[in-house]
């Protein structure tokens, strides 16, 4: 439980940055790309861009190719998916407690009916 | 943090149909001897004592959740709406996470016939638009879902 929210807080910190989203926006377009091609679009450094990425790796928004030299990123779906699921929980949670509202009216009323 | 999101509020509208009547529909979602029975997510419980209801238009609407590992969630809102047996809205607090905040939800008690009734529920969120920008990039069948939940 715990974990969970760390990585989702996690997750969301490392989204909060305008250039990280467009990274993550670029990847998800190109596959693997590397830190040289990453930097172009951007007006930052090679090292600012590499600072962004080792953020979203740390939240395992990507992963880095580590035979290569240029250890080009790659996105990593899952944390993403979480966060976002996170949003579909509450739609669950709701309907959990209407199926549970339901029963509950059933029970009042059949006491309340008796055994007709 | 210098990092601030961008909020913006967000519909979930949900319906369900009961079979009972309106006035005992209203009961249930209004008097905490009947709510701790139903509210809370599945394994949760939401104990009596931890409810605190103060029925009218600014009145407290606390409760504390209990997880299946005895981990306590209390949420501290206020009714906003009281329109017995029709309307009743409250605000819920904030969640934990930085990209979303709960606005406020309405239940709304339709008539449908002496035994039927319908609950419409509102729950207008705000969240940060972030989540949004990421559903349209595009990463799957869960973004899709998140869309049309989001479309309401």
């Amino acid at each position: 439980m715990v974990a969970e929210t760390d990585q989702l807080s996690m997750t969301f910190a490392a989204l909060a940055d305008p250039t990280r989203r467009a990274i993550l926006a670029r990847l998800a377009e190109d596959g693997e790309v590397t830190v040289n091609d990453l930097a172009q679009p951007f007006s930052v450094s090679i090292q600012a861009v590499s600072k962004h990425l080792k953020v979203l790796e740390q939240a395992g928004l990507i992963s880095r190719v580590r035979r290569a030299q240029l250890r080009p990123s790659r996105l990593e779906g899952a944390p993403l998916r979480d966060a976002v699921g996170w949003l579909e929980q509450y739609r669950e949670i709701w309907e959990g407690r209407l199926d549970r509202l339901a029963s509950h009216l059933e029970d009042l009323q059949r006491k309340a009916g008796g055994d007709e | 943090m210098s990092e601030q999101f961008a909020m913006k509020e967000h519909t979930l509208v949900i319906e369900r149909e009961f079979d009972a009547p309106r006035e005992l529909v209203w009961k249930v979602w209004t008097d905490p001897d009947e709510v701790t029975r139903w509210w809370g997510p599945e394994h949760f419980t939401t104990p009596r004592e931890k409810i605190e209801f103060d029925l009218r238009p600014g009145g407290a609407c606390r409760l504390t959740m209990v997880g299946p590992d005895g981990e306590e969630y209390p949420s501290d809102g206020h009714f906003r709406i009281v329109e017995p047996p029709v309307r009743l809205s409250f605000g819920e607090d904030s969640t934990e996470h930085p990209m979303i905040q709960s606005g406020e939800t309405t239940v709304e008690l339709v008539q449908l016939g002496e035994s039927r009734t319908k609950v419409v529920i509102t729950s207008r969120m705000i969240c940060a638009d972030e989540l949004i920008g990421m559903a349209k990039i595009g990463w799957g069948s869960q973004l899709d879902k998140l869309e049309a939940l989001l479309a309401g």
